[in-house]
């Protein structure tokens, strides 16, 4: 009957149209305000890989045996919610960040496991802040540093921190200090002799003195700023007294870590000194790669530049499909009888590509068939890749032929 | 599916998210302000829909004397006789150039553009790490506000990310409350007086149950789109007054702003209605199941007699009396 119909219909609308909007709401605060985490790398210590799960679970695979080691899990129920940067191993121990969110309600958890029996050894479970751990902890002796966004349970906090902690087993106080910073932190932090890097959302980098000496005031560690011209986003690489790092304004730098004022700006880069901003075209996450004095940025838009360490200048670039978020890994893969040195580099799309570290060429590929957002890792003759959807796969480094394939969730086999 | 998306990322989300962002840059690097703004700009770029809508409305009312009779013509016919009157009522649509969804169409044009909004604002600041990178490909490569992400989130002492229950005091009441009481005002501006008492309660429940829900919600919502709501709601109640004619708002038992002409019109209104006996309405349980078309067409034709009213005055009124 269509005038019944129409008529019923106008006056449902409204409603309808209401439980539409609070279904798409729903549905976009689920997708933008939970992390979904997957960017860890594995780590290797003796032939066992440590990697962060898409859950947030810090699990164990025996590359010897290609098994997941089911009984090696922290936490052993459900995971942390999201890990975005690789564990570090501080002598027999392995530690390790990962956070999950309820809308703008953070829960993040630093833990410390004994790299053999999985069980905790610092702070009881682990220590527990209410804010989004991302970064990668920095290691200096036995200290280790992790840089935070804003505390959720402190009222007019600072938007993030860079916490000093005690790796010790059983440490009584396991927070040395803290810093405030001026923005959220998901760099993570370097460290180079006495100074440990970390920089912000706000686009400040800080070199931070984490010698032992006494300082009554922790703010009065901070040596000096540097003011990127965007938001530092992405991991700093510390090395042979530089620094090099992206920034959201699509830059690449290279700054000297020695004799800097106590503030400096992007606009003070000094490339007489042997310094140097490169425009990447697009936003710098990924952390460069630096080999026989070539820095290789990797972009957003997925794009690759060999940058000559020297001067900053643009040797070559290539472009693969999708979002380049993690660090290429370096690797030699057989070409004849020769070897050649190529870079192997994660598309947020699908697939690990293979590039000439001479000329930028396409020389191949990893087909994982999934994004991939974690750095791969070469042990052996094997290139690991932890996908997005979850699966650890494996591949030969000579003909990139797959290996193997594990659900690092379950620990079924997906090849 | 694929191209929808795709679609729906190219005329929808890049542009206003390259919008958002100039506009914060524009506007000393406030979201609040630039989302108030978008807001505004969107809303005045729909200024012709609205008139379309409100002119559909009309025609719609004004052939409801027409249906009505069409109805009553067929009244407890069946089988052939109600194709027949099916038949007429299309074809009086049709002389009367009134497209029985035509006051539908501007508000599903507009319903991408809302949702889209409110995407645009949560992508737009994102909180999760691949948020901010998949922000980048959303990025135009000119956009010159590129370098300023992230965006600052601070407006008026609230972070429009975080939801509006972790806003600070007075906000987290204050927002879910505004909310709810510029959308009770602004149903009230669309909905149509009746005398028909099932009607009635029917539009009593849409005017409290919206605003009650959408004031609930907002607890929930993002304080961004609080902000969007509620300055779209503001913005949507001044057009609405002034395509409507500057109509009087009654709130409370009392007229508000308003012309001389249209308080008077209105009063004029309220005593053709309460002239009009209450047996012209015919009560819920008098209605059979054959009569439930007309009940729901009910709300028109009495729309559609006040606008005879308005036009012909007493002497309608009188006539129509006399009929009943």
């Amino acid at each position: 009957m269509p005038i019944r119909k129409i008529s019923g219909s106008r006056s449902r609308l409204p409603i309808l149209f209401s439980l539409l909007i609070v279904l798409i709401a729903a549905v976009g605060c689920v997708n933008d305000l939970t992390p979904e985490g997957g960017w860890s790398g594995a780590v290797v210590q003796d032939d066992k890989l440590f990697i962060g799960n898409i859950d947030g679970n810090l699990v164990r695979f025996d590359a010897a045996t290609g098994n997941l080691d089911n009984s090696w899990r922290y936490p052993s129920g459900d995971g942390l919610g999201a890990m975005y940067s690789d564990a570090v191993v501080i002598g027999d121990n392995i530690y390790g960040i990962g956070y999950t969110c309820k809308g703008d309600n953070c829960d993040g958890e630093i833990f410390g496991l004994n790299l053999d029996s999985g069980t905790s050894v610092w702070g009881g479970n682990g220590l527990q802040l209410k804010t989004k751990l991302v970064g990668a902890i920095g290691v200096s002796g036995d200290t280790f540093f992790v840089g935070t966004t804003a505390l959720s349970e402190e009222e007019d906090d600072p938007k993030g921190y860079i916490y000093a902690f005690d790796s010790t087993p059983g440490a009584s106080v396991l927070t040395k200090w803290r810093i405030p910073l001026d923005g959220n932190s998901f760099s993570g932090v370097a460290v180079d002799g006495d100074t440990a890097f970390i920089a912000t959302m706000a686009g400040t980098l800080y070199a931070i003195d984490i010698s032992d000496s006494d300082f009554s005031d922790p703010e009065s560690r901070i040596k000096w700023t540097f003011t990127a011209e965007g938001a530092i986003a992405g991991p700093i690489l510390a090395l042979s007294g530089n620094l090099y790092f992206g920034d959201l304004a699509s830059n690449a730098y290279k700054i000297s870590i020695s004799s800097r004022p106590t503030t400096s700006s992007f606009e003070d880069v000094n490339t007489v000194s042997g310094e140097w901003k490169f425009n990447a075209g697009a936003w710098v996450w990924a952390m460069p790669v630096i080999e026989d004095g070539v820095v290789y940025v990797s972009a957003l838009d997925g794009s690759i530049h060999a940058v000559n360490d020297s001067d900053g200048s643009e040797k070559w670039s290539a472009e693969i499909e999708g979002q380049i978020v993690s660090s290429p890994t370096l690797f030699d893969r057989k070409r004849g009888d020769t070897r050649e040195r190529a870079l192997a580099v994660p598309s947020g799309e699908k697939n690990v590509w293979v590039i000439s570290v001479i000329d930028g060429r396409e020389l191949g590929v990893f087909v994982t068939d999934e994004p991939v957002k974690a750095t791969p890792l070469v042990h052996g003759d094997n290139l690991y890749v932890h996908a997005l959807n979850g699966d650890l796969k494996w591949f030969s480094v000579d003909d990139t032929s797959q290996r193997g394939c594990i659900d690092l969730k379950e620990g079924g086999r997906c090849d | 599916m694929e191209i929808f998306g795709l679609l729906w990322q190219e005329v929808i989300m890049r542009p206003m998210i390259n919008s958002l962002a100039i506009l914060y840059q524009l506007l000393f690097s406030n979201f609040g302000l630039s989302i108030i703004v978008f807001t505004i700009l969107i809303r005045l770029a729909m200024i012709p829909l609205t008139v379309r809508q409100t002119r559909q409305m009309k025609k719609m009312q004004s052939i409801q004397p027409k249906l009505k009779a069409i109805q009553d013509k067929y009244k407890g016919k069946k089988g052939d006789a109600r194709r027949q009157m099916s038949s007429e009522t299309m074809g009086l649509y049709k002389n009367a150039g009134v497209s029985p969804v035509g006051c539908l169409g501007p508000m599903i044009i507009q319903m991408p553009i809302w949702i889209g909004f409110y995407r645009a604002i949560l992508r737009t600041m994102p909180s999760t790490p691949e948020g901010m990178a998949n922000l980048s490909d959303l990025f135009y490569s000119w956009n010159p506000a590129i370098t300023a992400v992230p965006f600052n989130s601070q407006f008026l002492g609230i972070s429009l990310v975080d939801l509006v229950s972790a806003a600070a005091l007075p906000w987290n009441y204050a927002l879910p409350v505004l909310v709810g009481a510029s959308m009770f005002l602004q149903q009230k501006m669309t909905t149509n007086p009746t005398s028909d008492p099932r009607q009635k309660q029917t539009n009593q429940m849409m005017l409290w149950m919206m605003p009650i829900m959408f004031g609930a919600f907002t607890w929930q919502f993002p304080a961004g789109l609080a902000v969007y709501i509620l300055f779209s709601n503001i913005v949507g109640i001044v057009i609405q007054y002034y395509v409507g004619g500057k109509q009087p708002i009654e709130l409370f038992g009392r007229s508000f702003l308003g012309t001389d002409a249209s308080r008077a019109e209105r009063a004029e209104q309220v005593a053709a209605e309460a002239a009009v006996p209450k047996k012209q309405a015919p009560e819920p349980e008098e209605l059979d199941e054959d009569d439930q078309s007309t009940e729901v067409l009910g709300k028109d034709s009495r729309r559609s007699n006040r606008n005879r009213a308005h036009r012909t005055g007493r002497r309608t009124r009188r006539r129509r009396n006399k009929g009943s």
